[in-house]
């Protein structure tokens, strides 16, 4: 807060007092004394003119602040205007100047001058914003000078708007979102409960049964039938649903601006969003090498929205951790149960228990995964029907497994979204047969998870990318085992291609089908 | 009519540093113009000369022909400089005028108050240019009153005039602080420090 200041002209007549006073001691004439006085009584007096002037000015003022656009990408750039009007027409001069945030660039005039001439006046200028996160523009200042250059302030003006932007962070060109390299497109609707209650959607009728209320006895088709006959209605519920981002290391793959985070940002916004418009109850988790940072338990408040929203926008991958490569063949509870068989001395059980106390590392790695254990700790715990959406990629796939697997308890459903190790890796798809044949590990370590009972699962990637495995991969690959009865098939690995619902960023996606 | 101009020039800043197009907006100084006037209304011409035609009468029955010639450098000084420097100026030549008349006593003689009167004349008259003309005149009367009363009962009080000297410049800093808090307290520019339990 700045305030009121002295000029050097004020300093000067301050300077006289002094200075006659002196004189007054050292002549010993009390007229100076008078001066003195007369000289300080006259800047009291201009100062009580100033911050009279003052105060009635910022009461007067009508400033307002408007940008053409509340959202916007990074490095956009938006215009500002600043209009500004003096009621009071005050004898004052004045400089009203805008305060935009400090990650904005700015190119043009941002203050208004104001005279008694020029009692209303405006100027526009250009803000570029490099940096992603909502901003909110401080209170214009108003700098003011009496005219007889004594006194000038610099003080916050109130505006009838303060502009707030939010800069969204530039999502990849080319989504895709599908299933074995088909693109899914997005469904909406509301969700059903799959159970009766008292809801408003007539459903089916039946006949009275002695446990039911005689209020839910349904008069017409009684006097219909002859027989007291209950209508059962749909209940309509919310979907509490649950997003887990996974940031940890592996993620940072790909090029700037085209990550696997970057692609999963925008599953996970779109996801947001989806749950917002149908008001269901939204949660997030937010895992990291190092564990669970982020825990929003699910709740349907509009500042839940907001918070997921901004939170899953300004997602940064954990890149200090090292990803992790090593993947695993076999479940948990396979290893235990094959493990636990071997408890014999015999050259069979000899030979083959290393192999299984390797995969007891493996399975304390699990154990240790983050994304399992917050499944396992925040997840399973919450109560009723869930929708948990697991948003990663393939590089910890046994870990995954065991996560949905987990994720499914109830009637909950697990949608994961996976994105391909194989199209984002830095050597890129130098060896398109390479890459094709990873493609394909990926397309049925998808195909697995999907095949679980309330699981649904999706790539998400680059759509040229996908592309170019699937055309030439596949040509190449094809040309190169001269198996041409097996090339159709293999362009879309999964043929039964039934459309899911599903998200797409590009369309307010709904998990809720 | 002549404008002093601060900071005019839209392709420099306050320091004189050439500002380029794209500006970073962490700067924290205003760089635009802030004009300050010496422009005065017809009326303030015509008060403050009679005024200094009162301080004029005062000086010449004071010291005659060389109290007018003061009384034309007091003039210059109102013209070029402001009310304060011709009130300085105007006090000095009493000084040198009275020297034989005015004594320690707290009286004045009645050709130095006729110039006193056309001296606080000139110090006033730029109310006139102001939106509460009736408020700056007050406020200069009581404050003069307070800081001329208060030196007066310092010196019946004490018989020193260092102790008088103290409790004006005192006097004038209080009230001036007491304007500086009721501007902040009249701009809501206080921050509420008080911690709720």
């Amino acid at each position: 807060m700045q305030v009121m200041h002295g000029t050097r002209r004020y300093w000067s007549g301050v300077g006289l007092v002094v200075v006659l006073l002196f004189s007054a001691l050292l002549t010993a004439r009390p007229v100076m004394f008078v001066a003195a006085a007369m000289i300080g009584a006259s800047l009291v007096a201009y100062q009580y003119a100033f911050v009279h002037g003052l105060s009635h000015t910022v009461n007067e003022l009508v400033v307002e602040e408007v940008i053409d656009s509340e959202s916007v990408a990074t490095d956009e750039t938006t215009t500002v205007m600043l209009r500004v009007d003096d009621r009071a027409g005050a004898s004052l001069a004045l400089t009203i100047e805008s305060q935009p945030p400090v990650g904005a660039r700015i190119t043009g005039e941002r203050t208004v001058n104001l005279s008694v001439d020029d009692p209303g006046n405006y100027t526009s200028f250009e803000a570029t914003w490099p940096v992603t996160g909502t901003f909110q523009f401080d209170q214009p200042h108003l700098a003011v000078r009496d005219r007889y250059g004594l006194f000038y302030d610099r003080v916050p003006i109130d505006t009838r708007n303060s502009p707030t932007i939010t800069v969204e962070p530039r999502g990849p060109q080319e989504m895709h979102i599908g299933r074995g390299g088909n693109r899914i497109e997005a469904t909406y609707g509301e969700h059903e409960s799959e159970e009766f209650g008292s809801g408003l959607e007539p459903d089916v009728l039946r006949e009275y049964t002695a446990e039911d209320s005689a209020d839910r006895i349904d008069w017409k088709t009684t006097a219909r039938m002859n027989e007291p006959y209950v209508r059962e209605y749909e209940e309509n519920t919310d979907r509490k649903t649950v997003v887990l981002m996974d940031t940890r290391a592996c993620m940072t793959e790909g090029p700037s601006g085209e990550t696997k985070l970057d692609y999963a940002r925008q599953v996970g916004m779109a996801l947001a969003d989806s749950a917002h418009s149908f008001n269901d109850p939204l949660g997030l988790y937010v895992i990291t090498d190092a564990g669970l940072t982020t825990r929003m338990r699910p709740t349907a408040q509009r500042s839940q929205y907001v918070s997921i929203r901004e939170r899953i926008r300004d997602l940064v991958p954990d890149a200090d951790a090292d990803p992790e490569t090593a993947t695993l063949a076999r479940t948990p509870s396979a290893i235990h149960r094959a493990s636990t068989q071997l408890t014999d001395r015999s050259a069979f059980a000899t030979r083959l228990r290393p192999y299984f106390d390797t995969s007891r590392t493996q399975l304390q790695r699990i154990d240790r995964d983050p994304l399992f254990r917050t499944v396992r700790s925040h997840v399973k715990p919450l109560q009723g029907s869930i929708w948990t959406a697991i948003i990663t990629d393939d590089t910890h796939r046994a870990e995954l497994r065991e996560a949905v697997l987990l994720a499914r308890r109830g009637n909950g459903r697990v949608l994961v979204f996976l994105a391909p190790s194989v199209l984002f890796e830095s050597r890129g798809l130098s060896d398109v047969d390479e890459a094709y044949e990873r493609y394909l590990e990926f397309e049925e370590f998808r195909r697995q998870l999907a095949q679980l009972d309330r699981v649904s699962a999706f790539e998400i990637g680059p759509d040229d990318r996908i592309d170019t495995v699937l055309t030439s991969g596949a040509q190449m690959h094809h040309a190169s085992q001269q198996t041409p009865t097996t090339a159709a098939s293999s362009t879309n690995p999964e043929p039964d291609s039934t459309p899911e619902p599903t998200p797409s960023p590009n369309a307010n996606p709904n998990p809720n089908p | 009519m002549s404008t002093d101009t601060i900071g005019s020039n839209p392709d420099t800043d306050a320091d004189g540093d050439v500002r380029t197009d794209t500006d970073s907006n962490t700067e924290d100084a205003l760089s635009s113009p802030l004009a300050v006037t010496s422009w005065r209304s017809p009326w303030v011409w015509v008060v403050g000369l009679a005024g200094l035609a009162i301080v004029g009468g005062g000086l010449w029955l004071a010291a005659g022909v060389g109290g007018l010639i003061a009384t034309a450098a007091i003039g210059l000084c109102w013209y070029l400089l402001s009310g304060l420097y011709a009130v300085a100026v105007g006090h000095a030549t009493l000084l040198l005028f009275t020297a034989n008349t005015v004594t320690p006593r707290l009286t004045l003689p009645p050709e130095v108050l006729i110039a006193e009167g056309g001296l606080v004349v000139l110090l006033i008259v730029p109310a006139l240019d102001t939106n509460v003309p009736g408020q700056f005149i007050g406020a200069f009367i009581v404050t003069l009153t307070t800081l001329l009363g208060l030196a007066v009962a310092a010196y019946w009080w004490s018989t020193r005039l260092w102790v008088a000297a103290g409790v004006l410049i005192g006097a004038f800093a209080v009230v001036s602080y007491g304007l500086y808090r009721y501007e902040l307290v009249r701009l809501g520019l206080i921050e509420d420090k008080t911690e709720t339990i």
